[in-house]
């Protein structure tokens, strides 16, 4: 059996535990930039306000309600998610993460009431430990594990809903249920199911597996087998990325060089971060800008340009130094430019790296017999470079320590402190008024009780 | 700039933790502590049991110093902990977050500060609390 294991409108509820005054209030999470509302409490969806609704649209109403707004704080909810994740692999240790709010567990040999109450259990020790509600569907294939989290979501007092195998009961659920609101059925493939007319998970779950295979593709056969009850898609674990991307819209709109410089410089630094966190090496860099597409009236312009490199790196330095010449060859004067972004791409892991780099090497010297130091990758050069990693790595030590941003490349511009800092900041920094405090990470930041 | 030198002693006597051995070992005899050398003392490991529970908290405000918790120290917070009669815990009372020793006796439950010129306050039926966690620990400079 699979157990999907959902939390409660996170964003919001991640508020909460930090600020009880907050229960029972309706609440919103803004997205980056402020722009839109990504999550709701229960309350505010009852007000009417839609998810990903833009925030100047709904501005009224929610003073109109005393919604509380809340800015997307997600150094907390990142802390949040990997606390309730810990909690669920103290159950079992055949946890998927499968996003930031998400698991999926396996769980084997249990008798449905046995296993209800097992849930349960999970579930208010969740809430216990980590101050997050969740909801937790059961089923013998994580499709229809999926479909059991909406209905202990929304239908049941208990938050928890098993859904057992040859039963009326599936019938009557996979009647009710959209062929796209089902798992892995995205608009385009729902399309396609009505174009053979299915419409509802029961026709798709009685339709030929080799017909939807032809429709749709091996994906869609494996989504057949799975709401009949056979397991087609096992839990998987986290695998490095294959490329990492940083990008943002601005808080307002840029138009000359060296803002541009800044912001992309930082989304390199955040970019090489994450690199060197999954030990892997990049083998390009790929920066690129945009202006506005929705303002129609100011002329458009959008260009990217990927760099190269002779061999994969991980360096902050030399990849701000490529970012920037980057920049360069693609920067046009003259429009105002909305978003801006890099691309670490083509990552291989330092270890694979290394191993096959050290090959290489020895074959070359034993087939020339002559001298490592004769190759551009010399040991004098290969030396000079290892230096320069480890300053990189006591720099991302000092920011873990004293906390990101304590040291900053000089790229990345000056930081503007002062206690007008939101009118002071550089233009390009991203919109975020209604911040909570990062609670778990920051020594000044903690949990105030008096 | 004392800071970052600061910083770099750390990463350089870490790099020395990380070396297996205490001394190389082509050069001369072996350190005879080789065979004895145990994990450095890790304050974590023995003040937070269970990590996806346990929070740090800033307390503000001196009602709880006769329980050697004074103002601006840092309570360590475990939630999985039962919150029994004489612990102290975090409470959230009407939405404001507050420390106090928990009494729990005949039906009764109040919070007990520890200094005399805070009142104990007992909670009515039209008051909302919620226990927040149970406090494990306290960190105080001196």
């Amino acid at each position: 059996m699979y157990a999907l294991v959902d939390c409660n409108n996170f964003y919001v509820s991640c508020e909460r535990v930090f600020n009880p005054i907050l229960q029972k209030k309706p609440v919103v999470v803004l997205s980056n930039n402020d722009g839109c509302i990504i999550a709701r409490s229960n309350e505010a969806k009852s007000l009417g306000i839609p998810m990903g609704a833009p925030m100047f649209k709904y501005k009224d109403l929610l003073l109109e309600n005393n919604v509380m707004v809340y800015s997307s704080n997600y150094t907390l909810y990142g802390d949040m998610s990997s606390r309730v994740m810990n909690c669920l692999k103290n159950f079992t240790p055949e946890v998927e993460v499968y996003s930031i709010d998400e698991a999926f567990l396996c769980l084997k040999g249990l008798n449905k009431n046995f296993l209800f109450k097992e849930m349960q259990k999970i579930k208010n020790d969740v809430y216990q430990w980590t101050g997050i509600p969740v909801s937790i569907g059961i089923a013998s294939t994580k499709t229809l594990a999926k479909l059991a989290n909406c209905i202990a979501k929304k239908h049941t007092r208990e938050g928890v809903y098993i859904i057992s195998n040859d039963s009326k009961e599936l019938e009557n659920i996979l009647k009710k249920t959209k062929v796209e609101d089902i798992w892995g059925i995205s608009k385009r493939w729902g399309a396609r199911l009505h174009n053979i007319s299915i419409f509802t998970g029961f026709q798709l779950k009685n339709s030929d597996p080799r017909q939807i295979k032809q429709c749709l593709s091996v994906v869609g056969e494996k989504i057949v087998r799975e709401l009949n009850g056979v397991p087609c898609i096992p839990l998987e674990f986290i695998q490095p990325r294959k490329s990492i991307m940083v990008s943002r819209s601005f808080g307002s709109m840029i138009s000359d060089f060296d803002n541009l410089k800044e912001a992309i410089s930082n989304h390199v630094v955040v970019a090489a971060s994450k690199l060197r966190s999954q030990s892997s090496l990049c083998n390009s860099i790929c920066v690129f800008i945009q202006t506005n597409r929705f303002h129609i009236k100011e002329p458009q312009y959008k260009n990217s340009k990927e760099i190269l490199f002779s061999e994969p790196m991980q360096n902050t330095f030399r990849l701000l130094k490529a970012s920037d010449q980057a920049l360069k060859l693609i920067y046009r004067s003259k429009f105002k430019y909305h978003k801006a972004g890099v691309i670490l791409s083509q990552l291989v892991t330092k270890t694979n790296y290394q191993i096959n780099n050290e090959m290489v090497n020895t074959t070359r010297e034993e087939k020339f017999g002559i001298q490592p130091d004769l190759f551009s990758n010399t040991l004098n050069n290969r030396k000079k470079q290892n230096r320069g990693d480890r300053f990189i790595d006591l720099i991302d030590e000092i920011n873990s320590k004293l906390g990101k941003g304590s040291i900053t490349y000089g790229a990345q511009g000056i930081q503007k402190k002062s206690k007008k800092a939101k009118d002071l900041r550089s233009n390009w920094q991203m919109k975020s008024y209604h911040r909570s405090p990062s609670y778990t990470t920051r020594w000044n930041e903690l949990l105030k009780v008096s | 700039m004392k800071l970052i030198k600061d910083i770099l002693k750390i990463k350089i006597k870490n790099k020395s933790y990380q070396q297996f051995y205490s001394c190389a070992v082509t050069a001369g005899f072996p350190s005879p502590a080789d065979d004895y050398l145990e994990d450095k003392l890790d304050l974590n490991e023995y003040l937070i049991k269970r990590p996806a529970a346990t929070f740090f908290v800033r307390v503000a405000g001196d009602s709880m110093i006769n329980a050697g918790i004074h103002n601006d120290d840092i309570i360590i917070v475990d939630r999985s902990i039962k919150p029994r009669h004489g612990k102290i815990v975090v409470v959230a009372l009407d939405g404001q977050m507050t420390v106090k020793r928990l009494y729990r006796r005949d039906k009764k439950v109040v919070l007990l500060p520890e200094n005399r010129l805070f009142k104990p306050i007992e909670i009515l039926d039209s008051m909302e609390m919620v226990i927040w966690g149970v406090a494990t620990s306290v960190i105080h400079f001196l």
